[in-house]
């Protein structure tokens, strides 16, 4: 065996050939327009409440699940643009994802069952948000 | 301070690098030195701390490793202790009681823009921070699991950053704030996110310095 | 009276300010060497001692009490490092990203070999200027992440623990993390004080 001259060694082959990671994607419409809050969303209106955000209307555009392979962008539309999603290579404990929702440029780490609000833009009276989701 | 194997085991998120082979002979390889690196912090199992002395004793070039690691240690620490003994710290907490005390906290600006009657009409977004911070909760989230933001930029219109809030229960809210302009000031501002926004970046010089928030 | 830190928290939340003038006094030093170590200017180091504290205060009531405090310092202290860093637009274009888990050059003689200016008398060594600029260098080159775990470990001899506590990441990344960064500052320092490499007689 060669005296250390790589970290090919532990499985780096395995750890680079990662398997797909599956995410929710919603594109959720946050506004002050009547009060009314779609299924499943209540807990995204408390979150926003406390932090600060406060909106009577929280309406479900599109919901996908999406699975993601390293290194391979996935678009997600969105009214008036798109959303890219990339899942980083690497070996991490938890996916990283990088989002491109313009103008905002992220990358976050999502442990099972968080989710990430993405603020994607105006419309209709109110804001876009894409929301993240690592499923279990 | 070490861990017996069942401890190390079944901790949550922790992956435990298997010692490998006849320990006799520890191969040179990358779960070796990441043994070596948890023996120099103490933070291996009876069972791997076994195996890398074992290493130690019977390979010169583990102990050179070895030694090479601790020796980063204690030259970083000898540097920083020059920087800190040349560094003046009269003063400070009155600086940061002072700034407490003079500007209200950036989630109470947010809240306070959103109360503003320009939002949302029209699409208009008008807020209140600056920059690119985090509101984290103390505790990490149970099982360590929850949102963690690794970056976030915004791209023109340059005056808007990225602001970071967690919730309790580990999401992440990424919101797109305006920085304020050189006065202090923050102005509305019509979002037109395919549109470049027409101010030039803020220059340097005029950027609010840490502790300007 | 108590003054241990969840006393002085206690104490500052209900508006006490010698108690959080006692805790700036406490860890205003560790503070600042971590941030000296992450962004090397040292008026910059300052504003983020400064700033740091500023934003504890206006936190302290978000501030679990089964938490510790100091690891909770350090990650709001890394965290503005972070963004003094990017402020600066350094990180990016000065630093160098590697991926952990590609195949680095890490032979014997890139990380056994700076033992020799190191290993055997490391307090004369550093006094050696410029070896304390090249280790300073080379923590500029690696990622804010990898300086931050080395110097709360280095400086501050957290425990894996609280690095995973102060980072808010899991306890298994840590050792990775923290391997893979003295690892990559070894490599750089060999490089940068022209230790060569092994020939291949050397190899098995």
């Amino acid at each position: 065996m060669t005296a250390l001259a790589s970290l090919t060694s532990f499985g780096v082959a395995a750890l680079l050939a990662a398997a797909p990671v599956k995410v929710e994607v919603q594109v959720v419409q946050a506004s002050n327009d009547a009060a009314h809050v779609d299924p499943g969303l209540e807990k995204m209106r408390q979150g926003f409440e406390k932090a600060g955000l406060r909106f009577s209307s929280y309406r479900r555009l599109s919901e996908q699940t999406l699975s993601l392979s390293p290194g391979k962008p996935a678009d997600v539309a969105i009214p008036g643009k798109t959303a890219t999603l990339t899942l980083q290579p690497g070996d991490h404990p938890r996916p990283h994802v990088a989002v491109s929702v313009p103008p905002l440029q992220t990358t976050v780490e999502l442990g099972a069952g968080a989710s990430a609000f993405l603020q994607a833009g105006p419309h209709e009276n109110g804001q876009l948000v894409l929301v993240l989701t690592a499923t279990k | 301070m070490s861990k017996t194997d069942a401890e190390a085991e079944y901790e949550p998120g922790c992956v435990r690098l298997k010692v490998e082979g006849p320990l006799a002979v520890m191969s040179l390889n990358s779960n070796t030195l990441q043994l070596l690196s948890a023996y120099i912090d103490g933070e291996l199992t009876a069972a791997e701390r076994e195996a890398v002395e074992r290493a130690l004793a019977e390979d010169p070039r583990v102990r050179e490793i070895q030694q090479s690691m601790r020796g980063l240690g204690s030259a970083m620490r000898a540097l920083s202790e020059a920087g800190v003994a040349r560094a003046d710290f009269t003063g400070l907490a009155d600086r940061v009681l002072g700034q407490v005390s003079r500007r209200p906290a950036v989630v109470d600006r947010l809240r306070e823009a959103w109360r503003r009657p320009w939002f949302p009409v029209g699409g208009l977004v008008a807020v209140a921070a600056a920059a690119f911070f985090v509101l984290r909760p103390a505790a990490p989230v149970p099982g360590g699991e929850g949102v963690v933001v690794q970056s976030a930029t915004a791209d023109a219109p340059a005056q808007l950053q990225p602001v970071v809030l967690k919730t309790d229960t580990g999401d992440a809210i990424i919101w797109l704030v305006e920085h304020p302009d050189a006065s202090g000031a923050h102005r509305p501002t019509t979002l037109s996110p395919d549109k470049p926004g027409p101010q030039a970046p803020i220059p340097a010089q005029q950027r609010p310095r840490a502790g300007e928030l | 009276m108590a003054t241990d830190d969840h006393s002085l928290v206690q104490r500052a939340r209900s508006g006490d300010e010698r108690a959080f003038r006692l805790l700036v006094e406490r860890y205003q030093k560790k503070v600042y060497a971590v941030a000296l170590g992450m962004v090397k200017d040292r008026e910059d180091a300052m504003d983020v001692v400064q700033e740091a504290f500023v934003k504890v205060h206006r936190s302290l009531e978000s501030f679990k009490s089964d938490a510790t405090f100091y690891t909770w310092l350090y990650r709001i202290t890394v965290n503005v490092c972070i963004d003094v860093i990017r402020r600066r637009g350094g990180s990016r274009s000065q630093t160098i990203e590697f991926d952990e888990h590609v195949a680095h050059d890490l032979t014997e003689a890139n990380l056994g070999g700076v033992s020799s200016q190191l290993g055997n008398n490391p307090e004369k060594a550093v006094l050696q200027r410029e070896l304390g600029e090249k280790i300073q260098a080379a923590l500029e080159q690696i990622p804010e992440k990898h300086r931050a775990i080395l110097l709360l470990r280095e400086l501050d001899g957290l425990s894996y623990e609280e690095l995973a506590q102060a980072l808010e990441i899991p306890k298994g990344t840590v050792m990775s993390r923290l391997f893979h960064a003295r690892a990559k500052v070894q490599k750089l320092l060999s490089e940068s004080l022209g230790i060569p490499l092994p020939s291949d007689d050397e190899q098995d």
